[in-house]
């Protein structure tokens, strides 16, 4: 915890002059502050009481000067802070993105986007608030409560001591209330990320609720969390309505026995009521300071939580480096050796002594149940993953020894969820190669047999698509993924599961077109229909992780194994003309 | 290069001020009409309290400079008494508001989800699930704090400045004008800033929403961009977001860092006149020291009222676009509704017969042209066709899901127009392509199609469309906890267990949407066989994919630009010559066995 603390306040180190003027401004601002109740008891003493008429205008002078000059200083401390810590957030988030976008697909894999999200916006906004609210206020807070102190003790010690005395019932009031109403706003955000859920299920299942006739029972379901939620908020407004008010009334209570005091020192003569009316000018100053203990507290907590996590990804390395003497083959031909290949994520092991040859322009098709490790194959190539034993080579050369960007532009992945951005049709499909003349682009479309629903589309080409956009169905988004695929010419194409959607038909068409836009090129397919598969050169079956067969298709039809099992499936389905 | 950033095409975060909806609103208050004006007369008591202690304080020193100290406890003790009534009264309008305007809001809410339970599915087409959340959570928390303190607050602001005026005049009307001659001053640079405030700080929220997109989608499609190599291009792009939040935040902080200490300027300007003409008069003999007191530490109280009230103007904007989001929906009727008068759809056998049926789903554009069938109980229907042909808009009529632009749609003889809606839906059974799972068990997930059934009927149900075996080798059976994303669940299994949901509420006529994406062997074998026990003795539409489903189908028909093009058994389909159907088979078989 208190390394965090360190790290947190070591962000201002490069800004040491900024905040030294800034802090410097502030104690100049609060003395200001300080001198106006003697000034006060000057007005009522020697200028009221005692009649020196001409002094007023000299006071009143002070008093404008003070207070334009407080204005100024204040309003630059305030800018110099935001300044400050702006950079520095804005710093921290550039970091985390540029972090975040090395990290390795198992990072991916293990955190949720909504999660890291959090890190990124919630976390990182409690860090600022500290930076920029906190470390002033309790800056601030002290100095006022010293320097307030000081002052009145000044001008009466007994009064001062008195209101000193409220002081502490103050800080452990908020404190208390701190404690009680901490756990029930926590309740209050939970019960609110539960309705939110709940009604977010409901409208993306809208289909099946009407379909099944649920409306009533929907109602139901969300009108308990509704009071649920409800009833906690009610909750927190009680222990807010039996805290606030209280605290509230005890700084009141400090001007009477303010007064009191006062009172008693004028009757006993030891005081003037100058002075008096001085004082009471110091109470705000000091017992407010009070009431912001639990404050500063509760956003301190918040903050060091919010940096361990944040601090946590800053720290975390990218496991995917390429190494200092890393190469580049000169030229990619897309020859891929797996040589006794073996991975595991974490503990599970997904492939065993994967050994397999491609040479250049072949298609290796990788079949096998769902789980049996096909994905985490091709998902090496890119190194998006770390083998743990054996090598794999591209070209000669050990992924682990190549620069990765030109490696990872040599292959063109189209992923088994096909992903699209919230932008053009155009500029997703040139995403990898975004100098792509429109030509290019919709040649590249005219391959995966998507350019004629592009021209379907209201504005074409330039259609906004993703999740801000127009919405497509399956296989429309699978052959727009393709076709950002085929755009970058890579020397390795690799397909997983990526015509799922698409009719038979089209795939069909989709690999005539291959035979020309993709001639020369090593593919590598992961498919369930034969159809998809049976012309590759070689095809693998993977069984828990490990080659179970391998050869072409008649090869392993004649084998009479698992491939020729699915062909049976998959045929007697099938219909005689 | 074109690196566009598309800013959120969200709604305007302000809309002016409309009387209207706010009126509808209020109107959710009205059963709480007593807290509300108990909540009032606490405040103003308690407004009161808090003004008069600031008089109790300035006689407590005019009697201390006269010397009459046996005065001085007595006032005093009222001090005490006053702060204690004060938050007592405070502590209780805070219960009674937040209680009535909480539960207000909560019914609000209540009502706008069950508004869109209502709507019919066009309302959907239209709408995304995002935005719609937006609405129901959001939008309805936004005018919480509206109904729990604002409106009350701007009343009592109101009231405390005219009380503050009154007692200020009552003590010194002279000094009270001097002391008031920067209450324009104050009142104008607290409006205008304010405002100004608020429009940048919009205009933050808006780059900050821009930023939370662009990052929420890229670490979403983190692994498109690795595999594309797009990192140097997206860090650019992040850089430039992340400047423009960091810039509109500085815009905005400029002013309102200038807040505060311009309220402490204008008062203590204040303070300086109040000196300057208050000795003056004291000098003169017509004024006491303790209201020229009294009156400077009322100036110091006028700043707070005067920030309430622009505060509320600033959240009135604010909260008129929520209420008109919010009253977009509510004031959106559903297409399909009961007829007045509808009756009941008794018991059916699963006739289904289409007459003349014309549809579109807007008016420039008919997707079904002149369309009659006659389907007999129990048949099983395959519809077969390109994508976008008319298929699933065949289905979404027998469910009534729209309503046919011409002709009718029949059901045992009744036009589906013509009966309740949930006495037909529940007759029937709808399965899309995505099988949806809800976050809860597997157990709740089936028992969905029947929410009285017993664990035994929905194990009974699982083991039917062969679900059971693959449920039960889950770590915790039927009891495991799934969700929509389902992750845990593969794509077939999904499958399963929506076939099972479907067959548990045992409608008389099932509508499938075969579900196009490949699945391995095992899984699609038991996906067959299941779709085999889930069609048995029911009258079924199913938009077929699968060849096996489609052979066994007692009738097949072939859409095609909004009209049946081919209909009959496969036998006969596959005789017609040049058929659209015959060649499909024909693709099919080749891409299977020609080399």
């Amino acid at each position: 915890m208190h390394g965090n603390m360190g790290r947190m306040l070591r962000l201002f180190r490069p800004y040491k002059a900024q905040m030294t003027l800034a802090l410097s401004l502030e104690v100049f601002a609060i003395l200001t502050r300080l001198i106006v109740p003697r000034l006060t008891k000057m007005v009522v003493n020697d200028v009221i009481t005692d009649g020196q008429y001409d002094l007023l205008y000299t006071l009143c002078g002070l008093i404008a000067l003070f207070a334009v000059t407080r204005t100024l200083a204040n309003y630059v401390r305030a800018m110099r802070f935001q300044h400050v810590s702006q950079n520095i957030i804005c710093g921290i988030r550039t970091e985390m993105y540029d972090h975040l976008q090395e990290m390795p697909w198992e990072f991916y894999d293990k955190n949720r986007v909504g999660e890291i999200m959090s890190r990124m916006t919630g976390d990182l906004n409690n860090v600022r608030n500290f930076l920029c609210n906190t470390t002033f206020s309790i800056f601030t807070n002290s100095l006022c409560f010293v320097g307030s102190f000081v002052f009145m003790m000044f001008m009466s010690p007994e009064v001062t001591l008195m209101v000193l005395a409220m002081a502490p019932v103050i800080a452990i009031v908020a404190l208390k209330f701190r404690r009680r109403i901490r756990p029930v706003f926590q309740d209050v955000r939970e019960l609110n990320a539960v309705l939110n859920t709940r009604t977010q299920e409901n409208l993306a299942g809208m289909h099946i609720v009407k379909a099944f006739n649920r409306e009533n029972y929907e109602m139901e379901l969300f009108e308990k969390d509704n009071r649920t939620l409800l009833n906690k908020n009610l909750e927190a407004s009680w222990v807010w309505s039996s805290f606030m008010p209280f605290m509230d009334m005890l700084s009141n209570l400090c001007t009477p026995i303010t007064l009191a005091g006062g009172a008693l020192m004028v009757y006993l003569g030891r005081m003037d009521l100058g002075t008096l009316v001085g004082v009471t000018g110091y109470i705000w100053m000091l017992t407010n300071p009070m009431r912001q203990v639990a404050n500063i507290i509760n956003a301190t907590a918040m903050a060091l939580t919010g940096c361990e996590k944040v601090f946590y990804y800053m720290d975390l390395g990218s496991s995917i480096k390429e190494p200092e003497n890393a190469v580049s083959p000169e030229e990619f031909k897309g020859r891929v050796v797996f040589d006794h290949v073996t991975f595991a994520y974490g503990d599970s092991v997904a492939l065993k002594d994967i050994c397999l040859e491609v040479k250049s322009g072949e298609t290796v098709a990788v079949m096998g149940a769902t789980g049996s490790g096909k994905s985490t194959l091709i998902n090496l190539l890119g190194r998006f993953y770390d083998i743990q034993s054996g090598s794999l080579m591209i070209d000669g050369v050990d992924v682990r020894k190549h620069k990765l960007k030109p490696l990872r532009q040599h292959i063109g992945f189209v992923p088994q969820e096909s992903f699209l951005f919230s932008d053009t049709i155009n500029d997703n499909i040139r995403y990898g190669r975004p100098e792509a003349s429109i030509q290019q682009v919709i040649d590249s479309a005219r391959a995966a047999c998507a350019d004629e629903f592009i021209r379907q589309t209201p504005q074409g080409y330039d259609t906004v698509v993703g999740e801000r956009g127009l919405g497509l169905s399956g296989g429309q988004r699978q052959r727009a993924s393709i076709a950002r695929a085929v755009l970058i010419q890579p020397s390795i194409l690799v397909l997983d599961d990526s015509t799922s959607a698409v009719d038979m038909e089209t795939e069909y068409e989709i690999q005539q077109n291959f035979k020309t836009v993709m001639k020369d090129r090593t593919t590598f397919i992961i498919a369930h229909r034969i159809s998809s598969v049976k012309n590759a050169d070689q095809i693998i079956v993977l069984k828990d992780g490990e080659i179970a067969e391998r050869g072409k298709h008649k090869e392993l039809m004649e084998l009479g194994g698992i491939y020729a099992g699915m062909v049976k499936d998959q045929m007697s389905s099938a219909v005689k003309v | 290069m074109a690196t566009v950033i598309r800013q959120l095409d969200d709604e305007q975060l302000e809309r002016p001020f409309n009387k209207k909806l706010f009126r509808r609103v209020l109107r959710y208050m009205l059963p709480y009409k007593k807290q509300v004006f108990t909540a009032l007369a606490l405040m103003s008591v308690a407004t009161v309290a808090a003004l008069g202690n600031t008089y109790l304080m300035s006689r407590a020193v005019g009697y201390l400079q006269n010397k009459e100290f046996s005065t001085v406890p007595f006032v005093l003790l009222g001090m005490v008494a006053v702060s204690v009534t004060a938050m007592l009264c405070t502590r209780k309008r805070i219960r009674l508001m937040d209680t009535s305007g909480r539960r207000a809001i909560a019914k609000l809410r209540e009502d706008l989800f069950r508004h869109i339970q209502g709507q019919s599915f066009s309302f959907f087409d239209t709408r995304s699930a995002g935005k719609l959340l937006v609405r129901v959570i959001n939008d309805v928390n936004s005018l919480n704090d509206l109904f729990s303190n604002g409106i009350v607050n701007v009343l009592i602001e109101c009231f405390t400045l005219v009380l503050l005026v009154g007692i200020m005049l009552a003590i010194s009307w002279k000094l009270t004008l001097v002391a008031l001659c920067i209450l324009p001053v104050l009142a104008l640079s607290v409006f205008k800033l304010k405002r100004m405030i608020r429009v940048r700080w919009l205009t933050n929220s808006i780059k900050s929403s821009t930023m939370n997109g662009y990052l929420h989608e890229t670490l979403s499609g983190m692994r498109v961009t690795q595999a594309f190599t797009r990192e140097e291009v997206n860090s650019k792009t992040f850089r430039m977001v992340n400047d423009d939040v960091k810039r509109s935040w500085i815009k905005a902080v400029q002013l309102s860092t200038a807040f505060g200490p311009t309220l402490d300027l204008v008062g203590s300007l204040g303070t300086v006149l109040v000196y300057i003409f208050g000795v003056r008069f004291i000098r003169a003999d017509t004024l006491a020291l303790a209201d020229m007191l009294a009156i400077l530490w009322y100036v110091g109280r006028f700043w707070e009222p005067i920030n309430a009230i622009s505060d509320f103007y600033n959240q009135i904007l604010t909260a008129s676009a929520n209420m008109e989001r919010i009253f977009e929906i509510m004031d959106t009727e559903s297409e399909i509704q009961d007829k007045e008068g509808a009756s009941d759809l008794p018991p059916i056998q699963g006739q289904v017969s289409f007459e003349d049926v014309t549809f579109g789903y807007n008016a420039e554009k008919t997707v079904l042209k002149n369309v009659s069938f006659d389907i007999r109980p129990g048949q099983t229907v395959a519809l077969v066709g390109p994508t976008g042909a008319g298929k699933s808009t065949v289905v979404n009529l027998i469910s009534r899901f729209y309503d046919v632009t011409g002709g009718s749609v029949k059901i045992d003889g009744h036009d589906v127009r013509d009966v309740k809606l949930d006495t037909l839906r529940r007759q029937m059974s709808v399965m899309m392509q995505d099988s949806f799972i809800f976050s809860g068990t597997i157990m709740d997930n089936i028992r969905y199609g029947r929410l009285d059934a017993t664990d035994e009927e929905v194990i009974q149900a699982a083991k039917t469309v062969y679900a059971h075996d693959f449920i039960m080798g889950l770590e915790k059976g039927y009891e495991t906890v799934v969700n929509e994303r389902g992750s845990m669940l593969s794509q077939g299994q999904r499958q399963l267990i929506s076939f099972a949901r479907a067959l548990l509420s045992d409608p008389r006529i099932l509508i499938l949407d075969e579900a196009t994406s490949s699945i391995d062997t095992h899984t699609e074998m038991l996906i067959q066989k299941a779709i085999g026990a889930l069609l048995k003795g029911r009258t079924s539409f199913v938009i077929a994919h699968r060849l096996s489903t489609i052979r066994n189908a007692d009738l097949i028909m072939v859409v095609s630009e909004g009209r049946i093009t081919e209909r009959g058994t496969h036998d006969e389909l596959i005789k017609l010559q040049g058929g659209h159907y015959r060649g499909l088979c024909e693709a099919q078989y080749r891409f299977m066995s020609a080399e």
